[in-house]
């Protein structure tokens, strides 16, 4: 998973932004692609002062994975907003809402659902859950391989990274 | 605040759920688990640059980028004719033994937990994760303390813990320093410790209790196949490299040899009513859905490779291996739960040929790529977590893909699955009922093999739910359950 520390804090920030989805499977993408916009947003020097990516330390991860391993990079913040794409959403609207909106389904096909994970990993080395809000962005069912966001995805990105940097300064 | 309506089921359209089909009597005829289809993958790879597949093909599945990682740059090293010098293989090797453990602790305790670490009586809402941590307090917490020491050399060897960088055809990107091994040497003993206990842990825990017994030892749960697995040169199974080795389900030697060449002794059926394809073994032939020696349906995974092996490579999984033949006196073992054994048993070597390489004087060698000769055709084999994963490949004269061919542990399983789930499932399925009994134990076949799905790369809408489905005899859809 990769981790980029915006402002380079050798300890661990309070807050991450976690992209789930796969660049190479077009729309799917759309997580790793806000990350990259969030990053930009952080290096722009003229932005520096007042962009909130560098006033607030965050990091910035990337990962497509299970629910444990993905929940072994939630602990130890506080926050952390989880970017990913949502099918059953229009494609281009953006949602932003709790973790704890999420029907979870009491069983599970493989891997750990994630807030299971979640939960299993604080209570086995007694730390908190961090507080997690899930930023949707509507994409087209059944991506197929392929690089690039469509068009209508594309035109999302500033509102999701509004939407992003708004949860940042709350 | 908007209201946000979410189908659990949207997402896992086409990617995972268990198919019933049932015959004109209401009786079950087959079971179908559909597993993901990578539509569009290879026109998607043509054109591409070689060295990008190892970074293309781990993002296919979000459960084992490790073995895709690494079976890409084999089939790269094989496309170029390149010699992989002995501290690039030892990193290699080093870092795919620590995938195989920390894959095979986190079946066993957590997704494989309900089956094996609760009773069959457990309530529903208290048969997962979160029920075995509560039942087994002390060995929940150890096992994620040490898994997360895994996960470190993983990201220590790897360069990014999720998404490894560090193969490259011919070698690996850079060495590794003393330091780094004395920080691997210290991860690699704490996995052997663990999987010390959790050996004595099964024995004194798990196997003693009758329901684990029965599904062990019963005639009802058996389904003899054929195996398939790579073994090193003394014959024990080897996760990174070997000689491919089938063995028929009365134990006779079909094949033992380079493992690139066995993809000709493997057909793949197709039938009309789904698009998951089924590998069988071409001399033998397609039988239909049957188990036996006469049917050409394989199976691949820890069961397969304790099966096609002599020995263990190392002592303590030796000493496991030995126990587990002697509980059923006979040899190959076909019970289907008997993958969660033979999973411990391969997590044992793992652990300690970890900690063993991690002593090799080579392993912090300078040279790290072999040179690479003119592009070509490839193949790369290795043994996922849940079983023989095939890279094959075909470069053009400028090194760019042109034919790219996968097969994955989960599609060498699709029959075995199906027949595995039918067998738990046949008993209590009539006229399309179905009920929490049913659930579980078609939970319970499929959870054994720990299939591959991709659908759990993602986090929306939540978690993953099983979703069955039952058609009648006129392929109409009776009934379909989501929990």
């Amino acid at each position: 998973m990769g981790r980029t520390g915006s402002s380079c804090g050798v300890s661990r920030a309070e807050a991450a932004v976690v992209a789930l989805g796969n660049p190479y499977r077009g729309d799917d993408g759309v997580g790793p692609a806000l990350l990259r916009l969030l990053k930009v947003t952080g290096e722009r020097k003229e932005a520096r002062h007042a962009s909130p990516v560098t006033r607030h330390e965050i990091d910035l991860i990337e990962g497509v994975h299970d629910g444990l391993r993905l929940a072994e990079a939630f602990l130890g913040y506080e926050r952390v907003l989880v970017v990913d794409a949502a099918p059953w959403l229009p494609p281009g609207e953006v949602v932003r809402f709790r973790l704890e909106e999420l029907p979870a389904s009491a069983g599970y096909f493989h891997g750990i659902g994630f807030r299971a994970a979640l939960e299993l990993l604080a209570r086995a080395r007694g730390e908190g859950v961090p507080e997690v809000e899930v930023l949707a962005i509507g994409v087209p069912e059944d991506p197929r391989f392929g690089e690039g966001l469509s068009p209508a995805v594309e035109r999302a990105l500033p509102g999701a990274l509004e939407e992003a940097i708004r949860w940042l300064n709350e | 605040m908007k209201k946000i309506v979410i189908d659990p089921i949207t997402r896992l359209e086409g990617h995972g759920k268990i198919l019933l089909y049932l015959d004109e009597r209401g009786g079950l005829k087959d079971a179908v688990l559909e597993i993901p289809e990578l539509r569009g993958f290879e026109r998607f790879c043509r054109g591409r640059r070689g060295e990008e597949m190892p970074q293309i093909t781990e993002r296919i599945c979000g459960v084992c980028p490790e073995a895709h990682h690494l079976a890409s740059a084999k089939a790269l090293d094989d496309c170029y004719g390149a010699e992989v010098p002995e501290p690039a293989r030892l990193q290699r090797e080093l870092f795919y033994n620590a995938y195989i453990f920390s894959d095979h602790l986190l079946h066993l305790v957590f997704l494989g937990g309900p089956d094996l670490l609760l009773p069959e009586d457990t309530p529903r809402a208290q048969r997962n994760v979160l029920g075995v941590l509560q039942a087994h307090p002390e060995l929940g917490k150890e096992v994620v303390r040490v898994r997360a020491r895994a996960q470190k050399i993983l990201d220590l060897i790897g360069g990014k813990a999720i998404h490894p960088v560090f193969a490259l055809p011919g070698g690996v990107a850079k060495p590794l320093t003393e330091e780094d091994r004395e920080e691997v040497r210290g991860h690699a003993q704490a996995m052997v410790g663990l999987a010390e206990k959790m050996v004595a842990f099964f024995h004194e825990q798990v196997l003693p209790d009758p329901g684990i017994q029965s599904l062990l030892l019963s005639d009802e749960c058996q389904l003899p196949t054929h195996y398939m697995g790579l073994v090193d040169g003394e014959g024990a199974p080897n996760f990174y490299h070997g000689a491919l080795r089938i063995v028929s389900a009365k134990g006779a030697e079909l094949y033992c040899g380079p493992a690139g060449e066995a993809l000709s002794l493997i057909e793949e059926r197709s039938e009309p009513w789904t698009y998951v394809k089924f590998p069988y073994l071409k001399e033998l032939g397609w039988k239909g859905f049957s188990a036996g020696e006469d049917s050409g349906i394989y199976r691949v995974g820890p069961l397969a490779r304790v099966n096609v092996a002599e020995r263990m490579a190392t002592p303590l999984a030796q000493e496991e291996f030995e126990r587990f033949f002697d509980h059923f006196g006979e040899r190959p073992v076909h019970a289907t739960f008997a993958y969660h054994w033979a999973r411990l048993v391969e997590m044992v070597q793992a652990a300690e040929d970890a900690a063993r390489l991690s002593e090799e004087d080579a392993l912090t060698g300078a040279e790290v790529r072999g040179e690479l000769g003119q592009p070509g055709e490839g193949i790369g084999v290795i043994e996922a977590a849940r079983g023989t994963l095939f890279h094959h490949y075909q470069l053009d004269g400028e090194g760019l893909v042109e034919r790219v061919n996968l097969i994955v542990a989960t599609t060498h399983n699709a029959a075995g699955i199906g027949l595995s789930v039918k067998q738990m499932a046949e008993r209590v399925v009539r006229e399309g009922e179905l009920d929490e009994r049913l659930l579980n134990r078609v939970e319970m076949a499929f959870r054994a093999y720990d299939p591959c799905l991709a659908c759990a790369t993602h986090f929306l809408p939540g978690e993953t739910p099983l979703v069955v489905e039952i058609y009648g005899a006129d392929g109409k859809l009776l009934r379909r359950v989501a929990r």
